[in-house]
């Protein structure tokens, strides 16, 4: 027996699917912050330096990076009922078997199914979404998917920390992992396939990534995307150890402070937004609004470089979490400008290509960050990271130029054929 | 030879680590804090005691709770144990011998040794051996039933530098670090790394090993004002310490700093100094369990002027 949403019988289940998407996605990001917050322990304990911190890091993002194609095939293959539900299981036991480990290697190699894992996450969620929300909720529907991963950051220092301090590192891995587990049983109960739904599949490859490498602006987002990913990645995975190892921080107060600049990262992705388009709504042009939005982003992000040389906390949380508004507005008007700039029909092989962007100068970045942070301080760390969201701001004057809707439509006619 | 001179000037050398050591006005803030107020700004816990004869009851009475609780779990004891403070040692000894606690099952590693100038060890019957005054004044003074094996005590030595680190992850690490503080902060004879030509990160410290050092001057003139009445030429010139990498893998650390006025600064910086090179012993700070254990008159704030 088959209904649409729009029918009483199915309307309260996609409200408990989407809980169950929203605790998946708040596991998610749960699971891959046990690292960085156990890592100040793990690393003494396991003689890890930072160089080899940030390989294990970096094989993560290649995990991530990697598995985009194969994980979305996967479920476009198996179907969310399955596929999902095997990643989270996938996911959950990979996080188990870290706090098994206890060499360099095994962490690379369990980093990197975590990423393979773990990545295929937002996409499933997404598709779910598409398949079960009418288009009218599906905004909403995404804004509560998406704030599972705030809601993840911000219970994961204190969850994670307790756990560390009560039972060891090794059991900090168990119990989120035993989570993830424990996830797959409602799901398998509660998701059935969805009602059929009146999605028309976008017809594919009319514009080839070729013919959208061609253009500068597209360039343009890549590079915005490059040059202020990175930064969110070094919050997310080298925060807890700077505030251990620099600024002498207990792990007791990293799990009551390190939340902080998580949750000014979701008001400064909710802001960034709001103020872009309230501007936009009292008048301003989307180009002026956007670029004004992202000067003042960039701004706020420039109070990153004097965190090492402040010594009160206050201090330096202050000017952390300003930073952490500061890059997460960035992302969250990058994704405004995409969607101002490119039309649909390009826009997932756009977020795809500044995804690659990204991926790879991260990938980078957490290498260079665990040599310099060895070799020197986390001085020159802090001025990078203040100071790399300016090429934000070059970009956009250079390359992306002014912010208005691209003809693709009208380039994607002129320079390929229809696919069909 | 305009290449060779290229070359030498392109090789990568460290650059001077920024923003890392203490400001002077942040030190002298710091050393004159009120106790309270240095307590809010503290990031190691610390415990005042009433004076030194105190602080030695607490001392030896922290090391007999490993040595009964490793009794209570049938585990073994892996301790790592400093000479200075060793009043401690007296009372541990006594303890155990009335009290029958056996070392049977308990392993010490030696924070440190003398080496001659050489950088060899010096005699075990030198009065500055460590290994000396340990084997003398503590292990030989037990009860000959209560010993432990004498394989399971262990010193740093030069020639088997990684031995130590070795036998401390075959034996599943350290329960509990006991150390001092020295006047410039060093603990074991991990000393600021100072040197006009190589320098050395707070991460390359923190995860430094066993390894050999000519001791700094301030460390020898200390030592030969406590140990041999001002004469330093009496004080070995060189020594193997522990590294940090060891020393702060272990499960807790308690570290005693209790010279009078003259640890009043260090303790201060110690416990709510920036963490930097400059004083290792802000190097615990951030540990899960690290404690900091000074009498009162050390933990007084200083007083800067001529008496």
């Amino acid at each position: 027996m088959r209904r649409s949403h729009r029918e009483g019988g199915t309307t309260a289940l996609r409200w408990w699917i989407l809980a169950l998407l929203f605790l998946a996605i708040t596991i998610n990001i749960l699971d891959r912050q046990v690292l960085s917050l156990v890592a100040p322990g793990l690393m003494t304990q396991l003689h890890i330096t930072n160089t080899q911190y940030g390989v294990i890091l970096m094989f993560f993002m290649l995990g991530m990076t990697i598995g985009q194609v194969p994980v979305g095939q996967a479920l476009d293959r198996y179907g969310v009922r399955r596929g999902f539900p095997g990643l989270i299981f996938l996911w959950s036991i990979v996080n188990m078997l870290h706090g098994a480990a206890s060499a360099v290697a095994q962490f690379c190699g369990l980093r990197f199914l975590l990423g393979v894992a773990e990545c295929g996450t937002y996409s499933a969620g997404v598709k779910v979404i598409g398949q079960w929300f009418p288009a009218e909720e599906r905004a909403f529907a995404c804004g509560i998917f998406n704030s599972g991963s705030l809601a993840g950051a911000i219970i994961a220092p204190p969850v994670i920390v307790w756990l560390m301090t009560r039972f060891g590192w090794r059991a900090a891995f168990v119990l989120p992992g035993a989570i993830g587990l424990a996830w797959v049983l409602p799901w398998l109960r509660v998701y059935r396939k969805p009602p059929a739904t009146e999605d028309k599949r976008e017809p594919e490859g009319a514009v080839l990534v070729r013919d959208l490498l061609r253009l500068p602006a597209v360039w343009g987002v890549i590079a915005i995307r490059a040059f202020s990913g990175p930064v969110t990645q070094f919050y997310w995975y080298w925060l807890p150890s700077y505030l251990n190892r620099a600024r002498g921080m207990s792990l007791a107060k990293i799990g009551m402070l390190a939340w902080l600049p998580f949750l000014c990262g979701a008001l400064g992705n909710l802001g960034g937004g709001w103020l872009s388009s309230r501007l936009i709504r009292s008048g301003w042009s989307i180009n002026r609004s956007r670029k004004t939005v992202f000067s003042l982003s960039v701004g706020l992000c420039l109070s990153a470089v004097l965190v090492p040389e402040v010594s009160s906390t206050f201090a330096a949380m202050t000017l952390l979490c300003a930073a952490s508004v500061g890059i997460n507005s960035v992302a969250a008007n990058h994704i405004g400008i995409l969607t101002d700039m490119f039309p649909e029909s390009v826009l997932a092989r756009v977020t795809g290509l500044t995804g690659v962007g990204d991926g790879v100068v991260s990938m980078i970045m957490m290498l260079v960050t665990g040599i310099v942070i060895d070799h020197f301080s986390y001085f020159p760390i802090f001025l990078g990271v203040g100071l790399f969201p300016l090429l934000v701001l070059l970009s956009l004057a250079i390359l992306v130029g002014p912010v208005r809707r691209l003809p693709i439509e009208r380039f994607s006619v002129c320079s390929v054929p229809p696919s069909a | 030879m305009p290449d060779v001179l290229e070359r030498v000037r392109s090789a990568p050398r460290p650059a001077p680590e920024k923003s890392a050591g203490i400001t002077d006005s942040e030190l002298l803030k710091l050393v004159a804090l009120p106790v309270s107020r240095l307590r809010r700004a503290a990031r190691v816990k610390f415990r005042i005691v009433r004076d030194p004869p105190a602080l030695i009851e607490d001392f030896a009475q922290a090391i007999l709770r490993e040595l009964r609780e490793g009794h209570r779990r049938k585990e073994p004891v892996r301790l790592i144990l400093p000479i200075g403070p060793v009043a401690q040692y007296r009372r541990v000894v006594e303890v155990c011998n009335r009290e029958r606690i056996s070392w049977r099952n308990v392993y010490t590693f030696n924070m440190d040794e003398f080496l001659d100038w050489e950088g060899r060890p010096i005699p075990l019957e030198h009065p500055m051996s460590f290994e000396g005054y340990m084997r003398r004044e503590v292990f030989d003074r037990l009860d000959p039933d209560l010993r432990m094996p004498t394989e399971h005590a262990f010193f740093p030595h030069p020639f088997r530098i990684d031995e130590i680190s070795e036998r401390i992850r075959q034996l599943g690490g350290i329960d509990a670090c006991f150390g001092g503080i020295g006047y410039h902060g060093h603990v074991a004879f991990n000393e600021p790394p100072i040197s006009r030509w190589h320098r050395v990160s707070v991460e390359q410290l923190r995860q430094s090993r066993t390894r050999v050092l000519s001791l700094g001057d301030d460390s020898i003139v200390v030592q030969s004002i406590q140990c041999s009445g001002g004469c330093a030429a009496a004080v070995p010139p060189m020594a193997v310490t522990l590294g940090f990498g060891d020393i702060l893998q272990a499960r807790r650390i308690r570290l005693y700093c209790a010279g009078g006025e003259r640890h009043r600064a260090i303790f201060r910086i110690s416990v709510a100094g920036r963490v930097t090179t400059d004083y290792p012993s802000t190097l615990v700070q951030g540990h899960p369990d690290a404690e900091v254990v000074t009498d009162r008159a050390t933990a007084e704030p200083v007083t800067i002027g001529i008496r």
